[in-house]
Parts: C-alpha cells; structure tokens; sequence
C-alpha cells in the first residue's frame, strides 16, 4: 500500500538569463497534498506549471527545495530500494535491443530476483501483446510500445503507480483505446496511481480525483473527486454529468 | 548487379584518362605505366602480392581490434569514474589533433623501425575516434531509460552493464566504420617507413627498383583492401542502426 | 557547481599530464627517444631552431591552404552536379569512397615526377579534402527539408529558384562541418606529401629530425602540427557556429 504525502513542497530552479546572470525561478509550490491508498489521481494544468516536477519529485528523480515528499513516512528513495515503484512516461523508454520478454523481464533483473514461472506470461497478456514476446520494439507500433511500458512499470507490483502523459505521443484513436486498456489494466492490481496528462477527458475518464494546478509555481487550483463507477465505458463520456465535470475542470485550466 | 557495374563508370574513365595520359606524355616506363600494365603484372603474379597483401591486412585488423579494445575500456573506465574522465580529456584532445601519420617517425623512434610499431601506429589511430564515440555513445541512452533504471533502483554497475555499454553499440559501429577506412591506410605508410614487411614496404622496394608496375600493383591492392573494409563497416554500422530504430 | 568541477578535472589532468612527461623525460623512463618538457621547450626558446619552424609553417600552412582551397572547390562542385543530375549519382558516390580509399603514398612518388616536388603536398591535402566536401556537401544539399521543397515548389519555383534559395543555404552547415574536419585531413596530406622530397616544410623537418636523431627538434615540430590542426578546427568551429545561428538552424 503507498500512502503519499506532499507537505509545503516547493521546488526553485538556477537558470542563466540571457544577460548571463544566474537566477533562481520557483517551478512549483508550496504545495500540500494527500493522496490514499489505492487512488487513481490525474494531474492536470497548463504547459510548464510543474506537473512533471511532482512527479519527479514523488519518483525520486529529483529532490524539493523545501518541504517533504513522503512515502508510507518515507522518503521516495526507500521505496525505489523496495523497488515498488512503477513509472512510465510519454517515451516509451524501451530498450530496443532487447525483446519484449526479455524488456519486461528488466525490473526482476535489477531487483535481483528470478522471475516468477508465468509472471512475464502474464504481463504479456496484460499489455495484450500475446504472439510478440520475441518481437524487438522497432517492429511495434507507438501503443504497442507504450503498453510494454506500463506493463514493465507493473511487472513487480509495484505499490505506486507513475504515469507521465502515458500517451501523449499517441494519435487519438489510438489514445482513447489505451484509456480503456489502462483501466483495465489497471484493475488488476488497484495501485496507487499519479497520472499527468493534459486531455481533461483521459483525466475524468480514468481517475477517483482530479488535482488542477494552476500556472507557474504550480499550486492546487482544485481539487475534484470524480464520483463515476467502475469499469467506466464510452458510454460514460456520452452522459452529461461527464461533460459537466470536464467542462468545469477546462474551465478551471483557463488563466486566473 | 548490374546497378554496381553501372556506378563504375567514373572509375572506367579515370582508369582511360590515366592511359590517355600515359600515352600523349610519352613516359617511359620508370616514370608512369598504363593501368593495362599493372592489371597485367596483378594477374600473372598473385603470388608475389599475397604474403605482403596478407601481411598488411593481418597488422591493420590487428591494429583496429587492440586500438578499438583500449578505446572503449578506457570510455567505460571514464564513465565510472568522473575524476579518470578529466584526467583523460587533456591527453584525449591533444593526440587526437595531432594526425597519426606525423607521429609515425615519434613512434618509430620510441619503439624501433619494427613491425610492431606498425601495430601500434594503427591501434593509436582507431583508439582516439573509438574512445570519442564510445563516450558520447555511453552518455546517449534511449530518451528516459535513464530515469527508469534510477526508479527501478539499479546501481552504476548494473546501469553501465545493462543501459549505458548496450546503448553504446551504434557509437561503437560507427567508430569501427571510422577506423576501416582508414586503418590499411595508416599501415601503408607505417610499412613504407619502417619497411618491415607488407603492401607498404614492397611499394617502396619496387619503385627503389623502378618496377612501376609492381608498386603501383601494390598501391590498387592497398585501395580493394581499403574499399572492402570500409564497405564492409559500413553495413555493420547499417544493421545496428536498424536494430537501434526504435530509440525514441 | 558542476562545471567548476569538471574544469578543476580537466586542470587537474593537464597538470598530472605536464608533470609526469617531465619527470618520465628527465628519468629516461622511456628511453632516449622521450625526450623532457624541459627540452622540447628549449627548442622553441632557441632562435635559429624557432626560425626553422616559422619559415617551415609557412610553406606547409601554404600547400594546405592550396589544396584545402583545391579540394573544397572540386569537392563542393562535384557534388552539386550529383544533386542536380540524379542518374550521375551512384557512380560519382563511388568514385568518391575510391578517392578516399587512395594511398597516399603511392600518390605520393607519381605526383613528384608528373607534376613536381612543390605542388605534391598541395595535391595530396587536396585530395581528402575533396572527399570529405563532396560527402558532407551531399549530405547537406540532400538534408534540406522536403516539406520546404514543396512549399517552394507550390509557390512555383523554378529548379534554379529552389537550388539558390533552400537546398543551397540549407546545405552550408553540414559543409562547414565537412571543411572543420578537413582541416586535419588536409593537414595529413600536406605533411606526407613533403615526404617525399619537397624543399621544405614542417614535414621535411619531421622526417630530417627523426633520421638524424634529433628527438627534441621531432617532437618540438609534432606539437607545433598539433597546435596548428587544434587552431583551425577551432576557428572552423566557430565559424560552423556562425553559420549556423545566420541560417537559424534550429534541430528538429
């Protein structure tokens, strides 16, 4: 289980101005944040607000200026070394000389454990590639890759699920099937999950709540829980209540 | 096939332009022979040609394969090691400025008018572009990779060995092309100042004869190895590229 | 913080560098044949030996500058008549990877009778030079971007329009970078070139200090070739970089 805690967390950058003086910019914050166990929560806002940074942040890639990230009271580091992080970003970041079996089969090498006899049996099947386990990722298409990805970001059950614009580089037909794909995805396992997209719609589609951050330094706009049941169908993105919330949160996405 | 012999023409009107030349400057034949003269001497006595041909393709392979070896040990030693990579740099940039060919006659003084210098004239030329590349090569991993083994919690070793050195390979392929084409290339000029054996050394001891033939015979024989070396690199580098498509 | 540091490294380095070759020289640690930082640097504060190296700089830098100039002209040349005529191409391709595959010593001896002791260095700078500007000439001409081509062509644009006003100036990057490293390559021609029997020379005096054992002289003129290469790559960089900002080449 991943209980995640942001309190007064901010984040300043050094950067050279063109005059070449260094000068020090505030990307995010102070920002406070829970997030429970088991939650989806979507992260939206404007371009440059910061979103990528929480994530970082919360990933261990980066460390705040000021304030605490915390895991289950821990700093993200501790549960990098319990290796039950997953992440996946907009590149799919797979590693082309190998195959997807033997890509998915990554983490396990890291953590220095066997994989289990029908695990990567089961990933594949998760990302729905089946038949294409000794296919390299030259031979896959975007979603393919993409779905590799977070299958390999979920390969050790991860207890924090960290997804940047998962598919930004997608065109939309192929985006709003690996929404659903997601979901059901997913559903297998119910980790706690970060997501960062800038579609209002993937964000009301997959998530228990939304976070809207507003422009530069990244603060919480809103905060809206999205009352939808599960598995949510396209259906759902037809009624009116979805278009209510997704107007209200693009609105919100509208400069103060 | 016939594309191959089609893209020889500019070859076919040299090899006339030569003759023309030949003929209208009426050397005589100490000074310049028509091309026929050399295919002739090329193809009536192969045996003549083989052990010096063999000779130099042994030092120039041997050279590519001890320089491109120490090139990359030394990029993976800089990698793991921040303080061995600024250490490098200054003696990296300083002899790669410096082309090997004018350091024959330093090395040839430091380890004799021996083969062996010839070796090592060879393995310095591929050592610099190699190390340049693999470095580079190293420092390059598919967008992302990188943070994705910080997450998953891998250790430098574990990153070098299943990121960093696989990610390097097109650097790696490249820095073989580089080095082919010139390698025979180096060797030659090594075997002709050292003269101890090779397509270099008996290119200097026939024109001291004033067998033309022989020497310019040498010299084509030099200019196939090269050519089919290069070629043969390049479409190394090709199928790495290929496999590698799939980067970003 | 990061870039002190990798100065400080690098300062480091030229430090343990410059140390340790005068130590291994004064030792004698490699033999007769490495001479001390100490000595190679006596060379340079002795006149007639500095003389020598002036006046042998300038007839190289001379017939490098000549067939630099040769090589650029030819190669750049050739390959715009690759680009305008298609069915050229393939053979021109392999004529050049033949030029480049050319030993330079056995070009050497047939150029000293047919055209003379002066202009072979000249000749044989001239030649990777021409390689090196067609291959990367080539490649800039062919790297100019096809969605441009047909806006151009949609405007209606002539062929000529289109050479003078996009591939032209689209290809001037990747030909700067073909002349940076020719610089070095020209460098190389030059110096063998002298090899074989011209007046004088920075070649000439590697060759006379090494076979009458004069081993400061050799490497005293070694470093000044180094020195001479590293500057025109540097100043070719830079001009590279001119260039580039003038055209406002922006990757991707």
């Amino acid at each position: 289980m991943a209980i995640l805690a942001l309190t007064g967390v901010t984040r300043s950058f050094l950067r050279r101005t063109r005059t070449g003086r260094r000068e020090s910019f505030d990307a995010l914050g102070p920002l406070d944040v829970e997030i429970g166990d088991g939650e989806f929560v979507a992260l939206i806002g404007a371009s440059g607000c910061g979103k990528s940074t929480v994530l970082r942040l919360l990933a261990g890639l980066d460390e705040p200026t000021s304030g605490q990230v915390q895991i289950n009271g821990q700093p993200p580091r501790e549960l990098q070394a319990q290796h039950s992080l997953g992440i996946a970003f907009q590149e799919h970041a797979l590693l082309p000389w190998r195959t997807v079996e033997s890509n998915l089969r990554l983490p396990f090498e890291i953590a220095g454990v066997a994989a289990p006899a029908d695990r990567i049996g089961e990933l594949v099947s998760l990302a729905g590639l089946q038949g294409f386990e000794h296919a390299r990722p030259a031979e896959l298409s975007g979603g393919m890759r993409q779905r590799v990805a977070i299958a390999r970001a979920l390969a050790l059950r991860p207890k924090l699920l960290l997804l940047d614009e998962p598919f930004g580089a997608l065109d939309a037909v192929t985006r709003r099937r690996m929404n659903f794909e997601l979901e059901r995805i997913w559903l297998e396992g119910r980790p706690t999950t970060l997501m960062i997209t800038h579609s209002v719609d993937e964000a009301v589609l997959l998530a228990d709540r939304v976070l809207v951050l507003t422009e530069r330094p990244g603060r919480v706009r809103r905060d809206s829980a999205v009352p939808f049941a599960r598995p949510r169908s396209a259906a759902l993105m037809r009624t009116a209540e979805f278009h209510r919330l997704a107007d209200e949160l693009t609105a919100e996405l509208e400069p103060a | 096939m016939r594309r191959l012999i089609f893209d020889l023409w500019p070859i076919l009107l040299l090899l006339l332009l030569w003759q023309m030349w030949v003929s209208a400057a009426g050397y005589s034949s100490i000074v310049l022979v028509p091309p026929g003269a050399v295919l002739s001497d090329l193809l009536h006595f192969p045996g003549a040609y083989l052990s010096a041909a063999l000779h130099t393709l042994v030092f120039a392979l041997a050279g590519l394969g001890v320089g491109m070896a120490l090139g990359l040990l030394l990029a993976l030693a800089a990698w793991l090691c921040d303080l061995l990579a600024g250490l490098t740099t200054p003696f990296a940039l300083l002899l790669s400025s410096t082309p090997v060919v004018c350091l024959i006659p330093v090395i040839a003084r430091l380890f004799g008018y021996e083969s062996r210098t010839e070796l090592i004239a060879v393995a310095l030329m591929t050592f610099f572009p190699t190390f340049v590349y693999c470095s580079a090569g190293l420092r390059q991993p598919p967008a992302r990779t990188g943070d994705v083994l910080v997450v998953l919690h891998a250790s430098r070793w574990q990153t070098l060995r299943l990121l960093a050195l696989p990610a390097a390979l097109p650097a790696l392929a490249t820095a073989l092309r580089v080095g082919a084409t010139y390698s025979v290339l180096v060797a030659l000029v090594a075997e002709y100042l050292m003269q101890a054996g090779g397509l270099g050394t008996l290119f200097a001891v026939t024109m001291q004869q004033f067998q033309l033939a022989r020497a310019l015979g040498a010299s084509a024989l030099a200019m196939a190895l090269s050519v089919a070396l290069f070629e043969a690199t390049r479409a190394i580098e090709e199928r790495v590229a290929e496999l590698y498509r799939a980067a970003s | 913080m990061r870039l002190t540091g990798r100065f400080l490294h690098l300062a480091m380095g030229c430090a343990v560098l410059l140390l340790g070759w005068e130590v291994i020289g004064r030792a004698g640690l490699l033999g007769k044949t490495f001479p001390s930082l100490s000595a190679v640097l006596r060379v340079y504060a002795d006149a007639p030996r500095w003389a020598l190296l002036v006046r042998s700089s300038a007839a190289t830098l001379a017939s490098v500058a000549a067939g630099y100039a040769v090589g650029i002209s030819l190669g750049a040349a050739v390959a715009l008549l690759a680009h305008l005529v298609p069915s050229l191409r393939g053979g021109l391709d392999r004529l050049a990877v033949l030029v480049n595959a050319l030993p330079v010593i056995a070009l050497g001896p047939v150029l000293i009778i047919t055209a003379g002791r002066e202009s072979t260095p000249a000749a044989l700078a001239a030649v990777p030079v021409f390689f090196l500007l067609y291959t990367s000439t080539r490649v800039g001409l062919r790297g100019a971007s096809p969605r441009l081509e047909l806006v151009l062509t949609t405007l209606g644009a002539s062929r000529r329009q289109r050479l003078t006003k996009l591939e032209a100036i689209a290809a001037v990057p990747s030909v700067f970078r073909g002349m940076k490293i020719a610089a070095s390559s020209a460098m190389i021609g030059a110096i063998v070139g002298e090899w074989f029997g011209a007046p004088s020379g920075l070649g000439v005096v590697v060759l006379n200090s090494m076979q009458n054992f004069q081993i400061p002289l050799l490497w005293a003129t070694v470093i000044v070739i180094a020195a001479i290469t590293l500057s025109a790559y540097g100043l070719l960089t830079l001009a590279e970089r001119a260039a580039r900002r003038r055209i406002g080449e922006c990757d991707g």
